[in-house]
């Protein structure tokens, strides 16, 4: 932002903020440094980018009434989102959230700075999270769209590259969830009418906000279990059932499969082998499951199920 | 508009608040705290008085005094208060809240500030976003070696090598990288730096001999491999329907054949997890060079083909 642009940007914020009822284009315009000396398509622009720059920023612009009887609307800024509630924290609480943000912050921790100012107004010395480091990948810009669009409950739609496609998906998003170092983003697909998750970076390009200024478009049902959806095996997407297949694991994997596999039902074996019992819907998403354990897993049941695993087995021969 | 100049703005709202804040603050302080120089504090001051409410008569704009090295404001009542956190810092203050918990740390200062930033946030703003990192004992045990300089015993189930191994090491980082932790260690049995994934360590031990933590180079983490020995480099062709393992492989992108194929090189060649990739991916890759591996893929075929029979 050149100084100029950022000054023309400051004082729109300060005089949206001192308003007491919302502000018209037109007042803006008279007013506001900066945008007085242009003509009006060229101002109009200017204010849309303007206003985009802060919403990126996190400071939302809404388009309301100037008053009860709603002949001109204008621009304010809620106060209640535009400032931090009040937060009382102990300087123990203070090092704690601190120990917490640069254990994910990595090297640039100037997003951790500023939220730690923020909240205590300062920012603390040491303590850093000295030999830990958790990598939950906060660099994808979606994720900052995501949040927001879930805390306004304003619903979104963004390309989503599945296999070789790019497919178009409008969702009313309810959750983020960081597993295995990726982001989904879990909502409801409104073209399925139907719970789905998304990984972020199967998204391709800037995820819109539709409505960005309006109100909530959706609501979240209460009592959802949100989190079986990520943890459902990957082999069951729905469809019929083609097989209940028994599974062996050997005694050397059988404990990390327990560990890592948490929607696995394995009964153990006081060999250290252990055996569970699987839904399968998708053969093919099945048997390349199986096969990344090598040796190391072993289909008991039911035979056709087998058949498919020996075929797959042979055209792996070379 | 480029991120660092919304940084800037960012900077600016928050600097007007701080010194409103403290009345006065020192010149070199503000420079600490948000990390310019000089000539970029400078820049902004300027910047600072040139805003202000409708009007822009002197009395209506932000007042900047710098007097000695002391710095103080008036006139800005609408930045008295700090800015609401921005979604990206609010995202990291709940992952690393959640991750530091995954940690071990039952430290009731952690909760009771979460409890605190949920309750000025919304609760329901905390809980519609998770991080899911595996919960393991060992992290803990591992964090208090790390912390009293303790060497460990380790009962290690390799996963290059399908072997289990026992080693004492100087435990020096802790780290999660896709949802699983690792642990950097000087293996005292390798004479030589290693990482190993703590939900393969089969048990543990905190031994009474210590070590010197000042003979580690925190610069050597920067960087690192930890497919570990056994990462060779290694190419091949992946067919177009399966492009979502290029992440999965964190392959190096070569170039694309004629039909769609994407040519790829990656490391580990001599990994048991490389086989059993390319034993699961079957079909969908062609041409892996070097041939070993391929040979070797397709006799662990053959091997669990035959226990089948």
């Amino acid at each position: 932002m050149s100084t100029k642009k950022a000054e023309r940007v400051m004082n729109l914020l300060i005089m949206l903020l001192a308003a007491r009822t919302p502000v018209t284009a037109a007042e803006i315009k008279t007013t506001v440094p900066g945008y007085d000396q242009e003509n009006d398509d060229t101002f109009r622009r200017m204010l849309e980018r303007d206003k985009l720059d802060l919403r990126e920023m996190g400071i939302q612009v809404d388009f309301a009434p100037t008053d009860v009887w709603e002949v001109e609307k204008g621009y304010r800024i809620v106060k209640e989102d535009f400032y931090l509630p009040d937060v009382e924290l102990t300087p123990a609480e203070t090092a704690a959230l601190w120990l917490a943000v640069t254990m994910v912050a990595r090297e640039n921790d100037s997003v951790a700075r500023a939220a730690l100012l923020k909240l205590t107004g300062g920012v603390p010395e040491g303590q850093e999270a000295a030999g830990l480091s958790v990598d939950v990948g906060l660099s994808d810009p979606n994720l900052s769209v995501a949040f927001e669009a879930i805390s306004h409950r304003r619903s979104v739609t963004f390309q989503y590259r599945k296999r070789s496609a790019v497919e178009k998906r409008t969702l009313d998003p309810y959750n983020l969830i960081n597993r295995r170092g990726a982001w989904y983003l879990i909502g409801r697909d409104h073209d399925r009418d139907a719970i789905r998750a998304f990984r972020l970076d199967r998204i391709r390009g800037t995820m819109l906000v539709i409505d960005p200024g309006g109100p909530a478009s959706f609501s979240i049902p209460d009592g959802l279990d949100l989190r079986h959806v990520l943890d459902s095996p990957p082999f069951v997407v729905g469809g019929d059932v083609f097989a209940v297949a028994r599974v062996r694991f050997e005694p050397t994997l059988a404990w990390w499969v327990g560990r890592t596999t948490p929607w696995l039902r394995l009964e153990n074996h006081p060999d250290g082998s252990s055996e569970a019992d699987l839904t399968v819907t998708d053969v093919n998403g099945f048997i390349r499951w199986l096969l990344w354990f090598g040796e190391d897993a072993h289909l008991l049941s039911p035979q056709h199920l087998i058949d498919e695993v020996r075929s797959e087995l042979e055209s792996r021969l070379g | 508009m480029a991120e660092s100049t919304h940084e800037r703005f960012r900077r600016l709202i928050a600097m007007i608040n701080l010194v409103q804040e403290r009345r006065a603050i020192k010149v070199q302080e503000l420079i600490d705290i948000f990390q310019v120089n000089k000539r970029q504090l400078m820049n902004d001051l300027d910047m600072i008085q040139m805003c202000g409410l409708p009007g822009y008569s002197p009395g209506d704009l932000i007042e900047v005094v710098l007097e000695g090295d002391l710095v103080s404001m008036r006139s800005a009542e609408y930045f008295a208060r700090p800015l609401n956190l921005a979604p990206s810092e609010a995202i990291m203050l709940f992952a690393g809240v959640q991750a530091l918990a995954a940690a071990g740390e039952g430290d009731t200062n952690l909760r009771s500030a979460m409890e605190k930033l949920a309750g000025a946030m919304g609760e329901d703003v905390a809980n519609r976003l998770a991080v899911d990192v595996d919960q393991l004992e060992e992290v803990a045990v591992i964090r208090s070696a790390m912390h009293d300089h303790r060497q460990i015993h380790l009962i290690y189930q390799s996963g290059s090598k399908e072997e289990v191994t026992e080693r004492n090491v100087d435990p020096h980082r802790l780290f999660v990288w896709e949802g699983i932790w690792y642990l950097w260690a000087y293996c005292h049995k390798a004479q030589a730096d290693r990482v190993f994934r703590v939900d393969r360590i089969r048990s543990l031990e905190l031994l009474d001999k210590t070590y010197d933590p000042s003979q580690e180079d925190a610069t050597r983490y920067s960087g690192i491999d930890f497919e570990g020995p056994g990462g060779q480099e290694l190419t091949l062709e992946v067919s177009p329907e399966s492009s979502w393992v290029l992440e999965k492989l964190r392959a190096r992108i070569l170039g694309e054949a004629k039909d769609g194929w994407t040519s790829i090189s990656v490391d580990g060649a001599d990994t048991v997890w490389m086989e059993r990739m390319l034993l699961m991916l079957g079909p969908r890759v062609r041409n892996v060079e070097p041939v070993r591996v391929a040979e070797r893929v397709s006799a662990l075929a053959q091997k669990i083909l035959n226990s089948y029979n």
